[in-house]
């Protein structure tokens, strides 16, 4: 045991009851975290992250107990005393802070933040009211919150998502404890003020001399944030060694393909792990992760539970590291390259989809009997086009209107302003103001494709059912039942699923396969558009890479357009061919993916591309960042919609709209692009390969 | 979850509901109650009208199962007939047992004559004495000399069919008013809407009582029975047409409707087919739990005495007859038809409550 | 803050004026009226009136009149000369009779309301704290009964208890050598000393449904992760129930307080006539039975005015509670 250790986990196991049942949530866990140092927990969802925080803090839920281990915080074992023991209710809060994922539901909405910070100071330091005023003050100040003095007073709905993380960390620094507990802070963010906070914690951890548990799922946050890193499979620890270690040279089978099923820039197939994470009822006997190893040895990995070994200054748990190594030959095989290439110089077809200065204007109404009407600009004059067999991703923040503009498209909303180009029964024509039965016409050969893979499955429907539906409710009505069959049992093999599984319904499938349910739903009437609206947000890191292939392998084999939408660069990144900048209702900038990634023309591309986070990049020194938020849509500027948040804005900014124009192959509405050095990732740093570790 | 795997939703909600005791015994009970309204000629032991005034207020009499006789002791249930004499300082009449007349009991009887649901005659009797010409109280007599019991189980199918037609009228206004609300929106809901706070911020009882009383007495019964199930919708449907667009609200925005949209599903077979399979087990949770307050609500009308009115045989009718405290002082078994509406009251509550717990199979 | 009061009272004015409506045309509309019952009184004495005499009577009483007139007069006659009517049964001014009665009609209903949330909100408090322990399943139990038992049985099971085994008549607010005299201390005392029986009447239905529903709001919030936060900060456990999930959960039972003052006053009507109070319960249902038309009209009118009152209270009281609705009436101010 090293003896720099603020806090030390031995052996901890905790398991959850429900009813007679018992299951293992978290076995035999251990790690220390060093003074004045950032430990980051990673794993998949339901690897038990939380659970060991939650552990630490002894605020498990009463179906959860801790079965064995020690938790030594500054020399007490908090795993010792019964919950409600004062001396836990000193050191919750006073020397250890919590902030965590949804700062919305985690502060309360009855009482102003200043309320909620003083509460805690006044709980562990023996100060005056007027006092704690002062230091709740002082924090927000600390934590860079505008007018601390004021927004004392206001209340969480008050306040923008990054305030509200702001003002949890506040709180938690209150009574200036040793140690922080980050669960998941940013998941919640825009990747614009993910990098505002993740900046500030490291600020704060370097002024205060705190150790941070840093949780998470994101392998870019990783990256940034901590100096070790302890990767979590199934309530174990299966792999942990300091972050060179650990991100660049991974060890655990586990680690190597959760850095390998991250999206690369090539747009080349990614590496990926076969199935998901079991539940805590099913878990393997032998090591957790040999059913979905590569390497897994029969008659060893599925029997014996293999212990923590050292090997080069990294724990890691696995046999291949063990006794038992020379059984093992851990070369990774690489993706398969290229089989089915869609590099970015591959010719596109005609034109397929055109957006012509497409707007939508939402009407919401107000007063006691709807006699106001405000009106939310929620899309602005938007052109774009599509061609054939092209990816065009749309990015940008939430709430900017990229969502929207879908919808618009695919005619779920009727676009308030402007043309929408596609070809029907054979011409090309406007199809805004299609008549329904004409827009059923449309769907036949432009599909959506859902973020959420729970709620865009009807659960009263097999999946059968579900990829039946376009094709019985065709304009040409529907198939006779051997061919109906025969259709969607070969669109369950085309998007990867067995057919034998279609009679099931959505419950029983898991979020990766219910998104593949939801593309084959999409493909049944042969459309050429897809419009996919984050396909792969709510999915894991390794889910994501399989739907992620999926999608590509589509495209190469049936020549689909797709129309990306996403938040997620590094998504964007290896699948896209042309990228649209989307901010506050309007498209900023348009360029193909490399052009944008490496050299953007806008402002806000740029402060974009700089919130980034891949893993295993260095992270440049010359970060912008930007300040407050977006504007309201029912009453934006005048002038420019990023003017106000600019570095680089001037008066005339303020005062005039700057017009799309094309700049050296980007098209930007910017009125200063031309004189502006603008900078990007930098290529160089991204391994060409990610499954070229070993 | 792996035994799950096949199963449908309305499986697991049935999964989920039978894990629910309460509710099932909700359900059991709400199921004999029932059943008891289908078969009330049957199971009575006598006809609601048949009176015998020498039995005025008589008190409820003891089944004894053995029968001593010359012969020994046999397994015959009965009791003892009733003898009364009047106290004349009190002026109360106060019954014996007459130990010397047994009046033997016996299951699927000849007894008095009724047509069953009105129309088939029989005499048939679940239970009764032997002999016809006989009576027995098992649970007394009222003030006529009418059996309580037989008054009880002939209220329990006015009283329990009145809460579902009620209810059945409440939801096709409910569904109707509130399908239309959450379809078109905007200002025809906005207009509904009003109209739903606005009468639910009306005290009902006054306003039933206010209809009700406009009800000639001389209406004939059936027609009373609709007026009244009538009168009890009109302020019933409110809440339930508030579920169905909350419901309705949801669900429009729900991606699996809109995917259904983009499917080329007509508006009809969206709502047919996609939205009322997932709101259906909600609204059946929602109607079940309207269903007692529909019978307490008859039940108050027709004690008031504005509701059903003899001789239509109902709870609350029944329950007049425990209006003043002189008749309950003198006969406590005129409760009995409160009992049953308590009994009711609870097993419905028990199933709703057990329904709509299972009603979302997924939550935790 | 005014602002949003003044719209609260205009509002407030339209439901009145809807509500004198109904009122009005509740009774007028369904066939028969006053002088139809005299009529027909009178032939079950043997008497006879001839068609002119009807005629006459109708025109005494105004009832000749189309209904819409006479709604105009009704309300005409309120607005400008604060007379509601006259009452035919009675042969009195409506005001004269409604008077104590409606005041007695609200206190009851307050008092009850008060009732219940000092007995349900602690019991609902426990209930989810302590979920599944003994206590809360006797509640649970307790509650479903109360909810079970219609108000007007619960008085009759409580009057023939009170009769049988304390030999006392517990009906009516008042001891008889009070019903008729003027207001003094003693007249209050004896009437708190009644009040009780008719407030657990009509309490207990409500008590049930509240503890409920405060069990069931507190349950879903004590897994909020707002809970957790506060958990983390170290706060005394008790403190912080109090602090966050109760007074989370108290919202929504706030926002739902209008439903259950309009269940109390819609119920005092019938736990009024049968435990003999002398509020508006047993006169309304003698002026409705009579066709007794604008001390009815009058009766319908001022109650549903009283659920209204209710109302606005739970608004202005939701608007206390809550910050975000204190925020949105503020900001109102400001445009």
């Amino acid at each position: 045991m090293r003896t720099d250790a603020l806090l030390s986990l031995k052996g901890l196991a905790v398991s959850f009851r429900d009813g007679r049942r018992r299951s293992i949530a978290l076995r035999d866990v251990g790690f220390d975290l060093p003074y004045a140092k950032t430990v980051a927990i990673v794993g998949e969802s339901g690897c038990g992250k939380s659970l060991t925080a939650r552990s630490i803090l002894r605020i498990l839920d009463s179906n959860a107990t801790i079965d064995s281990g020690q938790i030594l915080f500054e020399g007490v074992n908090l795993a010792g005393p019964s919950e409600k023991d004062p001396i836990l209710n000193s050191i919750r809060g006073g020397r250890i802070g919590l902030i965590y994922q949804e700062p919305l539901t985690a502060l309360s909405s009855f009482y102003t933040v200043g309320n909620q910070i003083m509460e805690v100071v006044r709980r562990h330091q023996d100060v005056t009211k007027a006092q704690a005023r002062e230091r709740a003050i002082d924090l927000l100040h600390a934590v860079g919150m505008p007018n601390p003095a004021q927004r004392l007073d206001a209340y969480t709905f008050e306040l923008s998502g990054g305030q509200r993380q702001r003002v949890m960390i506040a709180m938690a620094l209150g009574p200036n404890p040793s140690l922080l507990i980050a669960d998941e802070p940013t998941t919640a963010l825009d990747v614009t003020t993910q990098a505002v906070i993740l900046d500030l914690l490291q600020e704060l951890q370097q002024s205060q001399g705190m150790s941070i548990l840093f949780i998470t799922h994101d392998l870019g946050v990783v990256s940034r944030m901590a100096e070790e890193v302890v990767v979590m499979y199934l309530g174990e620890v299966v792999e942990h060694g300091t972050k060179a270690d650990v991100l660049t040279r991974p060890r655990h089978p586990y680690t190597r393909a959760l850095m390998a099923s991250l999206p690369g820039r090539n747009q080349r197939r990614q590496t990926t792990i076969p199935g998901t994470v079991p539940t805590l009822e099913e878990r393997p006997a032998g090591c957790a992760f040999a059913p979905r190893c590569e390497f897994a040895r029969p008659g060893l990995c599925d029997v014996e539970r293999p212990a923590l070994v050292r090997s080069d200054g990294v724990d890691v748990r696995c046999h291949a590291f063990g006794d038992s190594a020379p059984m093992f030959d851990l070369k990774m095989q690489p993706a398969p390259l290229d089989s089915v290439a869609n590099g970015r110089s591959r010719p596109f077809g005609d034109r397929i989809l055109g957006l012509q200065g497409v707007s939508k204007t939402f009407e919401k109404r107000e007063g006691l009997f709807g006699q106001r009407a405000r009106e939310i600009k929620a899309v602005q004059n938007v052109s774009l086009e599509l061609r054939q067999g092209e990816t065009l991703a749309l990015v940008g923040e939430s709430g900017c209107g990229k969502t929207t503009l879908g919808q618009t498209i695919v005619g779920l909303h009727r676009a308030t302003h402007g043309r929408v180009m596609f070809e029907v029964d054979g011409r090309v024509r406007d199809i805004t103001n299609l008549s329904v039965a004409e827009w059923r016409n449309v769907w036949q050969s432009m599909r959506m494709v859902f973020q959420d893979p729970f709620s865009s499955l009807n659960p009263r429907m097999t999946a059968f059912d579900i990829v039946a539906e376009p094709l019985l409710q065709c304009p040409g009505g529907p198939p006779p039942e051997p061919d109906l069959i025969e259709k969607v049992h070969g669109l369950f093999r085309l998007v990867g699923l067995d057919p034998e599984m279609s009679g099931r319904y959505p419950h029983a499938f898991s979020g990766g396969q219910r998104q593949r349910i939801g593309v084959a739903r999409a493909l049944a009437p042969d459309p050429k558009v897809i419009i996919a609206d984050e396909p792969v947000s709510a999915l894991d890191v390794s889910v994501q890479a399989q739907v992620l292939n999926l999608l590509r392998d589509l495209q190469s084999k049936l020549g689909l357009s797709y129309l990306f939408i996403s938040h997620d660069l590094n998504v964007v990144a290896s699948l896209a061919h042309r990228v649209a900048v989307m901010y506050a209702g309007r498209i900023v900038e348009v360029a193909e993916t490399d052009g944008i990634l490496d050299r953007p023309r806008h402002p806000y591309s740029e402060a974009l591309l700089s919130a980034v986070l891949t893993p295993g990049r260095i992270h440049q020194d010359r970060r912008v960042r930007l300040r407050g938020g977006p504007p309201d849509p029912s009453s934006l500027p005048r002038g420019c919609v990023f003017a106000e948040r600019c570095a680089y804005a001037t008066d005339a900014c303020t005062r005039i709209l700057p017009e799309m124009h094309n700049v050296g192959g980007h098209w930007v509405a910017c009125h200063h692009t031309e004189d502006l050095t603008l900078h990007g990732l930098r290529n160089e740093n991204l391994p060409a390969n990610p499954a070229s570790y070993s | 979850m792996t035994q799950a795997a096949h199963l449908s939703h309305s499986q697991l909600v049935v999964r989920r509901f039978l894990r629910h005791r309460l509710g099932i015994f909700g359900a059991i009970m709400t199921f004999l109650i029932y059943f008891v309204a289908a078969f009330v000629e049957f199971l009575a032991p006598h006809t609601p009208g048949a009176y015998q005034a020498r039995d005025v207020y008589a008190p409820p009499q003891d089944i004894r199962w053995m029968l001593e006789s010359p012969d020994g002791r046999r397994f015959q249930p009965h009791v003892y007939g009733l003898r009364s004499t009047t106290d004349y300082n009190t002026g109360q009449r106060i019954f014996e047992e007459d130990l010397d007349r047994v009046i033997e009991l016996g299951f699927f009887v000849r007894g008095e004559g009724y047509k069953f649901w009105g129309l088939v005659p029989s005499n048939l009797h679940f239970i009764g004495p032997k002999d016809p010409g006989e009576r027995v109280y098992f649970f007394g007599a009222d003030r006529l000399g009418r059996d309580v019991l037989s008054r009880t189980i002939y209220a329990t199918r006015v009283s329990m069919t009145i809460g579902l037609v009620g209810v059945g009228l409440s939801v096709i206004l409910g569904i109707a008013i509130g399908g239309v609300s959450g379809y078109f929106g905007g200002i025809v809901d906005l207009a509904i809407q009003r109209l739903i706070e606005f009468l639910q911020s009306l005290p009902s009882i006054p306003l039933w009582i206010g209809l009700a009383a406009a009800i000639p007495p001389t209406t004939p019964p059936i027609r009373t029975y609709f007026f009244i199930t009538a009168i009890l919708s009109i302020i019933g449907w409110t809440g339930l047409a508030r579920v169905v667009r909350g419901r309705f609200m949801s669900l429009k925005d729900e991606d699996f409707i809109k995917s259904a949209r983009l499917d080329g599903n007509r508006p009809v077979r969206i709502i047919r087919r996609h939205m009322v399979p997932n709101f259906l087990s909600h609204i059946i949770a929602v109607v079940t739990l309207a269903i007692p307050g529909m019978i307490i609500a008859e039940t108050s009308l027709s004690f008031l005495g504005i509701g059903l009115r003899p001789p239509v045989v109902s709870w609350g009718v029944l329950l007049q007859e425990a209006q003043n405290l002189r008749s309950i002082a003198t006969a406590p078994w005129l409760f009995l038809p409160g009992a049953a509406v308590v009994v009711a009251v609870l097993s419905l509550n028990f199933l709703g409550d057990g329904l709509r717990d299972a009603a979302d199979p997924y939550a935790n | 803050m005014a602002r949003f009061l003044a719209r609260r009272l205009v509002l407030m004015l339209f439901t009145v004026i809807a509500i004198s409506v109904i009122s009005f045309f509740i009774i007028v509309l369904p066939p028969g009226d006053f002088v139809d019952r005299l009529v027909q009184e009178a032939n079950q004495y043997g008497e006879n009136f001839e068609p002119h005499e009807i005629e006459d009577l109708r025109r005494n009483y105004g009832l000749d009149r189309s209904a819409v007139e006479q709604y105009f007069v009704w309300v005409g006659n309120i607005l400008f000369r604060g007379d509601f009517g006259y009452s035919f049964g009675w042969d009195l001014p409506v005001s004269d009779l409604i008077g104590q009665r409606l005041g007695l009609t609200s206190l009851l209903s307050v008092v009850t309301l008060l009732f219940i949330w000092i007995v349900a909100i602690p019991v609902g408090i426990y209930s989810a704290v302590r979920k599944y322990s003994l206590g809360d399943y006797v509640f649970t139990f307790l509650g479903f009964i109360g909810l079970a038992i219609p108000n007007f049985l619960l008085a009759l099971v409580l009057l023939y208890i009170s009769f049988r085994y304390f030999g006392q008549s517990v009906g009516g607010l008042f001891s008889p050598e009070y019903v008729n005299a003027p207001w003094s201390l003693g007249r209050i005392a004896d009437l708190l000393s009644h009040l009780w029986i008719p407030v657990i009447v009509l309490g207990t239905a409500g008590t049930a449904e509240v503890i409920r529903k405060i069990r069931a709001n507190l349950l879903d919030e004590l897994h909020r992760p707002y809970v957790l936060t506060a958990r983390a900060k170290g706060l005394d456990e008790t403190h912080l129930l109090l602090k966050y999930p109760v007074r989370h959960s108290l919202n929504p039972f706030v926002s739902e307080l209008n439903d259950l003052f309009v269940k109390i006053v819609s119920g005092e009507t019938i736990v009024a006539v049968v435990l003999g109070l002398q509020t508006t319960g047993p006169l309304l249902l003698e002026a409705l039975k009579e066709e007794d038309l604008y001390l009815a009209s009058t009766l319908i009118m001022f109650l549903s005015f009283l659920a209204v009152l209710g109302t606005l209270f739970s608004d202005l009281l939701l608007m206390l509670l809550d910050p975000k609705i204190r925020r949105q009436a503020a900001s109102q101010e400001m445009m």
